[in-house]
């Protein structure tokens, strides 16, 4: 299970690395990888190129397999895949192409406070945060909601919070979809799936997501930067969390239909994480309705989440958020499939493109941006490890190669068992306080998973994604409070 | 025969299971699961308030039975907000199962759930006979 990808990679170019169609029997496209040469030796060590390879075998696909640099072993598709189907040419949608979280994904708050005001109560501040914003394994909001406000929910996502007073109308306007991806069908979520999500709206959950606040260390693009209303040692607020229990069922539920659905469909693939059906079959639309129901799941916990952050801010500030400028930047998703057309061999196509563990990165000028994005691209928000930095790239012309896709963050290179032992005898905590970063964690041992080694070094990622055209560097976050499940 | 030992996996967690004969196999696993999201704990003594459910799963290969059965359970515990400790199949068959398990309601001082797991996966399952019984290797992501 741990065995290192032994295929053959022919390079392209410095940043594109191709697995050809001649690697398995059955590949319909060849993969191809974003990566420098020294991050690929990394990334040969597990065996996530072969997932890329597996793909290639879903129907439908068009182009390439592809896979961002910060692509590490998952299941199914591997995180940082990224998967195009046409589906007028028999294109199927998989839940192994999205994953368990469904709309796993990341928002970006500006302040106008300056760091110097915040750091010597920092402490306080990630207290503060900590005991507001309920965190860890099974936590539950203080939002209860019966079946019918749970469906309203999944219908409405973002727009929901915002309804009931947990936000702004420019919050929406900074959100991918508006915080509301259209065709949500709540009727197609199972009564598990409602019982696992009653409880958790407005819940961070554990493992990888956080809530940090960070200070603006570095501009690359003055305009842009300005435009994003990100300023240099100002403070900025990052939030990392999805669909909780709710998108977990969701997922496993079609992924248990979908494999006795193969044979229906005379579908032959390679794991049976990849289990797929035709995005206009029945089935397809089933999934693509539950699936939208949790990603504006996802939305809604990410808007409450937004709303008790501004709550902790203004309390401890003894400012209004409008004030301190607590404007959304953006909210992307991460693990997502969504229909965007295309143009392929000089004809539009309609295409369904699975992001697991990758950003959607419009260029500048696209019509799904909101006016004031029109002239810099999509403000697209990559987080690093809870030690390092996070960055805010902007969406290029020249990612129209990867269905405008780009990486989503650092990428795991230790095990979280592997992390735990190599850190074994000290505290993380301790070490995080001298480097000037408070941390607060549900759970002491998450802190040792977490740590900065297990992850690849995001600003690696970043500059491959950036010289590689897929999107270009704005700004670079510190973060110097954090809070975890 | 060690019920279960966790095995290396970049962003989830992995474990290869044992067991002596199929229902131990199923039973094992369901036993792994429950250990891991303790970090290990699930063998010290519980205590609290007890509950027992009988649990029914489908699949239809012996494969896909394995994982519908352990996110079954992940369902019942997630819900119920119970940790599960004991597991004893009663029936099974290629495709489907009956099963007696037990545990104790959730308690964050008691009966702490330390690690989440999302859901077992259907990546790469494949349950093979070794020396002594059988083996499958799973993952779950968390």
């Amino acid at each position: 299970m741990t065995q290192a990808f032994s295929g053959k990679f022919e390079r392209i170019n410095e940043y594109r690395w191709r697995i050809p169609k001649s690697y398995m029997q059955g590949m319909r496209v060849p993969g191809k990888i974003f990566s420098s040469e020294k991050m690929l030796k990394n990334i040969i060590q597990d065996n996530a190129p072969q997932q890329v390879a597996n793909a290639a075998f879903l129907p439908g696909i068009v182009r390439e397999s592809m896979a961002m640099p910060d692509i590490h072993w998952g299941y199914g598709l591997p995180i940082g895949g990224v998967v195009a189907t046409d589906i007028d040419n028999g294109g199927v949608i998989t839940p192994g192409g999205v994953g368990y979280d469904i709309n796993c994904g990341i928002r970006l708050i500006r302040t106008s406070l300056a760091a110097d005001e915040v750091r010597s109560r920092m402490k306080e501040l990630v207290d503060a945060l900590f005991h507001k914003v309920p965190t860890g394994v099974g936590s539950t909001g203080k939002i209860k909601v019966d079946y019918r406000g749970e469906e309203e929910i999944l219908t409405k996502g973002a727009k929901w919070a915002v309804q009931k007073g947990y936000g702004w109308q420019s919050d929406l306007d900074h959100c991918e979809e508006s915080g509301c991806i259209k065709g949500a069908d709540p009727t197609k979520v199972s009564k598990r799936a409602y019982e696992r999500g009653h409880d958790q709206s407005g819940t961070l959950g554990s493992g990888n997501h956080f809530l940090e606040v960070q200070v603006v260390d570095e501009i690359y693009h003055e305009d842009i930067a300005k435009a994003f209303g990100i300023e240099k040692g100002k403070i900025t607020i990052m939030i990392h969390t999805g669909s909780r229990g709710l998108g977990h069922q969701v997922c496993g539920d079609y992924a248990q239909r979908m494999i006795s659905l193969l044979s229906k469909f005379r579908i032959d693939i390679p794991d049976k994480q990849l289990s797929c059906v035709p995005v206009r079959s029945e089935e397809g639309e089933a999934y693509l309705g539950a699936m939208r129901s949790a990603a504006n799941y996802a939305w809604a916990n990410r808007q409450v989440i937004t709303y008790l952050t501004r709550e902790v801010f203004k309390e401890f500030f003894g400012e209004s958020a409008e004030s301190m400028g607590m404007d959304l930047v953006y909210d992307v998703a991460h693990n997502i499939a969504k229909i965007e057309k295309y143009e392929l061999n000089g004809k539009m196509r309609t295409l369904c493109i699975h992001r697991k563990g990758a950003t959607r990165a419009f260029p500048p000028a696209h019509p799904d941006l909101p006016q004031d994005y029109k002239k810099t691209g999509q403000p697209v928000i990559i987080p690093g490890d809870m030690g390092r930095c996070s960055y805010l790239l902007a969406g290029v012309q020249g990612a129209e190669e990867t269905f405008f896709s780009t990486c989503h963050g650092a990428g795991r290179l230790l095990s979280r068992a592997a992390a735990i032992r190599a850190t074994r005898g000290r505290s993380i905590a301790k070490e995080l306080a001298e480097k000037g970063i408070f941390v607060r964690c549900d759970e002491r041992e998450t802190l040792h998973e977490e740590v900065s080694e297990a992850y690849k070094d995001v600003s690696e990622v970043v500059d491959v994604v950036h010289k590689a055209g897929l999107s270009e560097k704005i700004a670079r976050m510190r973060p110097i409070g954090v809070i975890k499940g | 025969m060690k019920k279960y030992r966790q095995i290396f996996h970049t962003a989830d967690l992995g474990a290869l299971i044992y067991g002596k004969s199929m229902p131990a196999l199923y039973e094992n696993a369901a036993y792994a699961m429950f250990d891991m999201m303790t970090r290990g704990t699930l063998s010290v003594k519980l205590c609290g308030t007890k509950i027992k459910k009988i649990v029914r799963s489908k699949g239809p290969d012996k494969e896909a039975l394995l994982v519908n059965w352990l996110n079954d359970l992940l369902y019942l515990s997630f819900k119920n907000k119970v940790l599960l400790n004991k597991f004893k199949i009663i029936n099974l068959s290629e495709t489907g199962l009956k099963a007696d398990v037990r545990g104790y309601v959730f308690a964050k001082e008691k009966n702490p759930i330390k690690k989440e797991i999302k859901a077992a996966t259907y990546h790469d399952v494949e349950i093979k006979k070794v020396k002594n019984g059988h083996a499958v290797q799973l993952v779950f992501d968390v």
